[in-house]
């Protein structure tokens, strides 16, 4: 009863005629469960493997760290990258205007190496990775194409298709826009970059190798391991919700303001 | 067998929900199993009345004759005084507010359309701007009260009867808080919905007590339709903060220290 390659192109052919399809009849729903059949579970909340155990201070304790084990560290905040002359020059320009800039979240591709939790809910047809900012990627795995490119834009998180070899999800990811724009700490990468992922899970630790091609400002791919621990403690996902644009900036401190108009009819 | 299989799901992740979460895995034929019991609910989901609305943000009228649709922006509930008084406050001070998207439950009842992913263990809900509810349906209990704080999306806790999945949602913030067209209702309210797919529709049939501002139960019913034309989740992703504000018109404004070149 395991499924075949043709149920699964079978399925594959679903997925690409869902866009406003009905509800499945009862053989496709047999057919979903004998997907998932297989397809891993990675149940739990992910957090960078440098970044575990980091307290509600948002500093980790470094010292706490046993000599010798480095474990994934910074890999895609660009510091080994192979820039090219324009990469040089961009990550000079990032860190001119690293300070006092706030974030609501990492962007792609930062999310995936950082202390901030992220969940990977996996289903035959789309694989969603989100964290606890809601920064959302939608993996679609159920063999379309890439969208041709007059019909893709950079976005945060880009565009991605994937699909499973054995139990490792691989993922590429285009039309990111530079996620230094988004986030002060992300890779001055082009909206030209393909990313590459290769994720699986390797005893308690999700693994991913990343590879990063960008003709404007790499000079050869740039490659980097992540790996993710559980973060312990959590039974939910805890969501971090800014009480949407009240925010301002005084000084170099950010502050929390009511609506102007609240604040004249008092 | 299969009710003996789904109690072995339900189990082997209560056994795990504690602080290590659903961490172990329960058997992956037990999985397979409520997986395939479960509904599949494909598609980018848009509240009725904003069915086909264009890139303008306004949809186009409804046929003459259509049923009226409920909403649950809350003018028809039984507010109390309390309630009232904050449904005034709410009017005056509405004009002029930006938003990052609509928090609940007015995202239930919204333009931005949503996506139902569902799995046995969790069924996430999350719209384009990225808004997500997680509703566990693992068969774990609403955590304890001390473990729960005000949020946008409140937490939720989910079961599937039959193919209607029922959630309770607790601990939302006044929805006011966060979006201008939702109703006031207080932190103490409590959400129920059932949800279920009736031909092409998703209804969801919504009630909502709240013992600070409402003199009953509030029940509304939302229909939402499939988005045509959406073959991905289209995301909205605001160039984070870098909006201001100039006699009431937004703009976009550089980080202050590029302005310093």
């Amino acid at each position: 009863m395991r499924p075949t390659a043709a149920i699964a192109a079978l399925l594959a052919a679903a997925g690409l005629a869902l866009g406003s399809a009905p509800a499945l009849a009862d053989q496709d729903m047999i057919t979903r469960g004998e997907a998932l059949d297989r397809l891993p579970f990675w149940p739990g909340y992910w957090v960078s493997e440098y970044a575990a155990g980091t307290p509600i201070s948002g500093i980790l304790d470094r010292n706490q760290v046993p000599v010798g084990e480095a474990p994934d560290s910074l890999a895609l905040w660009g510091n080994e990258a192979p820039w090219n002359d324009e990469g040089k020059r961009r990550v000079a320009e990032t860190l001119r205007t690293m300070g006092a800039r706030k974030g609501l979240g990492w962007g792609f591709p930062l999310m995936m190496n950082s202390s901030t939790p992220l969940q990977v809910l996996i289903t035959p047809e789309e694989v969603l990775i989100i964290n606890a900012y809601n920064e959302t990627r939608h993996v679609y795995t159920d063999g379309r194409p890439m969208p041709p490119p007059g019909d893709l834009w950079p976005t945060v998180t880009g565009t991605s298709i994937g699909h499973w070899e054995g139990d490792t999800l691989v993922i590429e990811t285009i039309m990111v826009t530079n996620p230094n724009d988004y986030f002060q700490g992300g890779p001055p990468l082009s909206e030209e970059a393909r990313y590459h992922e290769r994720i699986r899970l390797d005893g308690d630790k999700l693994r991913a190798e990343v590879t990063i091609e960008d003709p404007i400002t790499l000079s050869a791919p740039w490659k980097a391991n992540l790996s993710w621990v559980r973060d312990e403690g959590f039974d939910r996902m805890i969501q971090v919700d800014w009480n949407n644009d009240r925010t301002g900036s005084e000084g170099d401190v950010n502050t929390i303001e009511p609506p102007a108009n609240e604040e004249e009819g008092q | 067998m299969r009710a003996l299989l789904a109690a072995a799901v339900a189990a082997a992740c209560l056994a795990t929900a504690g602080s290590a979460l659903a961490q172990g895995e329960p058997s992956a034929a037990a999985r397979v199993e409520a997986f395939a019991k479960l509904p599949y609910w494909p598609g980018y989901w848009v509240s009725e009345q904003y069915a086909n609305t264009t890139i303008g943000g306004t949809a186009a009228p409804r046929p003459p004759g259509s049923p009226p649709l409920q909403r649950l922006n809350g003018f028809n509930a039984p507010w109390n005084e309390e309630g009232k008084a904050r449904q005034a406050e709410a009017a005056r001070t509405r004009g002029g507010r930006r938003a990052d998207g609509w928090g609940y439950p007015m995202m239930m009842d919204a333009a931005t359309p949503f996506q139902v992913m569902i799995t046995p263990e969790e069924v996430l809900i999350v719209n384009a701007y990225g808004e997500t509810r997680h509703i566990y349906t693992d068969g774990r209990p609403m955590p304890a009260a001390e473990d729960m704080w005000p949020t946008v999306w409140g937490t939720s806790i989910g079961h599937w009867e039959g193919d209607t999945l029922v959630v309770e949602t607790v601990q939302v913030q006044m929805p006011y808080t966060y979006f201008h067209g939702a109703p006031s209702f207080s932190e103490e309210a409590r959400y129920i919905e059932r949800i279920r797919m009736d031909g092409d529709r998703l209804v969801m049939e919504f009630t909502v007590e709240d013992p600070v501002t409402l003199t009953g139960p509030w029940s509304a019913t939302i229909t939402h339709l499939r988005e045509e034309a959406f073959d991905r989740m289209v995301q909205m992703d605001f160039s984070n903060d870098r909006t201001g504000s100039e006699n009431g018109i937004n703009t976009i404004e550089p980080p202050a220290d590029e302005g310093g070149e």
